[in-house]
């Protein structure tokens, strides 16, 4: 055996052993990224899972005329001002016959939701002949009943009802005059002070919105910024002053670009408070700087080859630019793009500061209506004090993350299909 | 003068005059002077290509010294030299390619027939319409074969209608001796072609613009013998309708396909003659040391 290979023997193994600790570090590292991925999750899908499902309860209840004070269900004005919480009050102590006194009668009262009304009310509008007539109706628990029905029986013990309030649900659960169903308010309604009959469906429109005015505004212009400097540009002290700029820009903490939103947009230009269109405009300025840096780096990475063929064609810098540098640039850019969307999408502080912040019960129809947006919707809920919305938080974060993930699965997927290999 | 005096001056001239070759650039003991004016006949009658005194600086380095050459009609150039001489350089002043290079300079006069090539109020797209170029590296575009041909004549609007597209994607292919392994599969992707088949298209794409003068960038250095000797037969075919200016390290490959061939040494044009003349009997001793492969 020569001499090398004897010193190769001797070192192989240590060179083996440092590969293998490497390999461990690595493995290392990524476990504890899984891990708190994990951990976040189970958190919340933990939480967040029983905002999903309500409880309602089953009711004998009366239309009668006398107490909801209507007599012609045809005129709307009466139909507006009916008594429809005395009928639920009503058919509620005709369950509970032995409820007596003020206090009691409220308390048992308080386990119906005040959405029970709204339901009645537009039954009866679309049907006016029920009026007078008796119907066993499933209605909305309050957030409290719903909230004790949906934990544990070791756990009830802290429900915010009082030990009366829970010998009637629990009599109720028994007797099978509740039962859990999906959660539609959730998805079909804005914002409310009553958790129960709170929904994040103004959130989800006003991110919409937001988003729409961002990407409309952002892409563009950054994928024009882009080009501009990349292809067009001189080389000199102006152009190297832009460029440090703008990667400058791409540290500012964002709520700078919210003050900025405010001063400019709101105060210097009049435009209106907690609009998604402010919000648009501010998150716009937030997310050029990575589109325009991630555009950049995707048109360094066209080979130079392809615009010197064209161009020894004849081709002119326009044509090299629309023709070949953008279609095998735009891979990238949409990547750019749509991880600026996304950052855009979960950032709640520049739109704080421009009012999105606001509590909006109607629901967004265009980018000029008051609106919020889902992760400034998480911050509302989860400043509340009411118990059901740790839930709704939970579940209002499962949603934005489901968007996320949604428009990140997008982006790897578009730069797989549009990707050329050359 | 003695002995000593002429030492003195020989070395200030080492020292200062950057036409001294000295042995940094060669494997012999002797230092040879880059000659003042060109070696052999750089001229020819009515030329196609006629450039003077031309001179190019990238930022301050100077990269050509005072080139001038004639390409004559129908005629096959070759341009050689060691690596970093020039050539690829000069190559690219002759459709402008260098400008595409922020800090490169040109200065002396480039005449395409009549036509000032460095005038300001020439168009570049007109300019390489007429002097098209190809490669060193295959590089058709992303697009089928069709289009990489049909790329060039759709741009210039030579083509009103798609039988005439047709044809001219047909006859470039045909000229450029690819049609027969193509014509099936006209919409696969271009780089899907192996090596030599790109480079092919690649000349088919230029001359599809029916250019008047072709420039290749050692279009054959990436290539297998195979590849390469079909390119060659290639452009010696070529040569009875176009004018071409080839770069090559490969002097077997000069000889083979050229009429005329100019030795370039650190930016200054040494020897050009008639391909035969430089190879059999080189002028000067610079170019004999580079073809004999002394240096290089």
């Amino acid at each position: 055996m020569s001499v090398t290979t004897e010193q190769v023997r001797k070192t192989l193994a240590r060179r083996y052993r440092a590969e293998k600790r490497f390999k461990a570090y690595g493995i290392c590292a990524i476990s504890i990224g899984l891990l708190a991925l994990l951990l976040l999750f189970t958190d919340i899908i933990g939480k967040g899972y029983r905002a999903f499902y309500e409880y309602s309860v089953a009711l004998q209840i009366t239309f009668d005329p006398e107490t909801l004070e209507i007599d012609d269900p045809r005129d709307l004005e009466q139909l507006q001002y009916g008594n429809y919480e005395a009928v639920v009050r009503e058919a509620l102590q005709a369950r509970f016959p032995g409820v007596e006194g003020r206090e009691d009668k409220r308390a048992l009262a308080a386990l119906v939701s005040t959405a029970a009304g709204y339901l009645l009310r537009d039954m009866l509008e679309n049907s006016p002949e029920l009026l007078g007539q008796t119907h066993t109706l499933w209605l909305q628990l309050d957030d409290d009943a719903d909230m004790f029905l949906k934990t544990s029986e070791a756990k009830r013990k802290m429900a915010r009802l009082s030990d009366q309030q829970q010998a009637w649900m629990v009599e109720l659960e028994q007797s099978n005059e509740v039962r859990a169903g999906f959660n539609h308010s959730l998805f079909t309604r804005g914002d409310s002070r009553e958790p129960e009959q709170a929904g994040i469906l103004g959130a989800i429109l006003g991110s919409l919105f937001t988003m729409l005015v961002t990407l409309a505004l952002s892409f563009p212009i950054g994928v024009a910024a882009a080009v501009y400097l990349e292809e067009f540009a001189p080389k000199n002290r102006f152009t190297d002053f832009i460029e440090v700029n703008i990667n400058n820009l791409a540290a500012v903490p964002s709520i700078i670009f919210g003050l900025l939103g405010l001063a400019v947009f709101i105060g210097l230009f009049g435009m209106p408070r907690s609009v998604p269109l402010v919000g648009g405009l501010v998150l716009t300025l937030m997310t050029l700087p990575t589109i325009i840096i991630s555009s950049r780096a995707a048109i360094k990475a066209v080979p130079p080859s392809i615009r010197q063929a064209a161009m020894g064609l004849g081709a002119s810098k326009m044509q090299v630019v629309l023709q070949f540098v953008l279609p095998l640039a735009l891979p990238g850019m949409l990547t750019g793009g749509i991880i600026g969307m996304a950052q855009a999408l979960g950032e709640t502080a520049p739109l704080l500061m421009i009012g999105m912040v606001a509590f909006i019960v109607e629901l967004p129809t265009g980018a000029m209506d008051a609106a919020t947006v889902l992760p400034v919707q998480v911050f509302l809920w989860a400043s509340s004090p009411e118990q059901s919305f740790v839930t709704m938080t939970s579940a209002a974060i499962m949603v934005l993350m489901t968007f996320l993930i949604t428009m990140n699965t997008l982006a790897v997927v578009m730069r797989k299909r549009l990707e050329r290999r050359w | 003068m003695d002995i000593a005096e002429k030492m003195n001056v020989f070395q200030d001239a080492v020292q200062v005059d950057p036409r001294v070759v000295t042995q940094e650039h060669m494997m012999t003991e002797e230092n040879l002077y880059i000659p003042e004016k060109t070696v052999g006949a750089p001229f020819v009658d009515d030329p196609k290509m006629r450039m003077r005194d031309v001179n190019v600086f990238y930022d301050t380095d100077q990269a050509i010294h005072g080139v001038s050459l004639d390409i004559g009609k129908n005629e096959v150039v070759a341009l050689i030299g060691p690596s970093g001489c020039g050539k690829s350089t000069f190559l690219r002043c002759m459709n402008r390619m260098n400008d595409t290079i922020d800090i490169c300079r040109v200065e002396g006069s480039l005449h395409l027939e009549n036509q000032d090539i460095y005038d300001p109020k020439l168009d570049v797209v007109e300019l390489r319409a007429r002097v098209g170029m190809v490669f060193q590296k295959p590089n058709p575009f992303p697009k089928s074969i069709y289009d990489n041909v049909a790329y060039g004549p759709r741009i210039h609007g030579l083509a009103n209608r798609k039988t005439d597209l047709d044809e001219i994607v047909e006859n470039s292919l045909r000229k450029a001796g690819l049609w027969d392994e193509v014509k099936d599969r006209l919409d696969s992707p271009g780089t899907g072609l192996s090596g030599g088949q790109q480079q092919r298209l690649c000349i088919a794409r230029t001359i599809a613009v029916s250019p008047e003068v072709v420039l290749m960038d050692e279009p054959c250095s990436a290539l297998d013998p195979i590849a390469t000797a079909k390119i060659e037969e290639l452009i010696r075919e070529l040569s009875e309708s176009y004018t071409i200016a080839i770069v090559t390290h490969s002097m077997q490959q000069a000889a083979r396909v050229s009429q005329r061939t100019a030795y370039f040494h650190l930016g200054w044009l040494v020897e050009m003659n008639d391909t035969d003349t430089v190879f059999t009997k080189p002028q000067h001793e610079l170019t004999e040391s580079y073809i004999t492969g002394r240096f290089g």
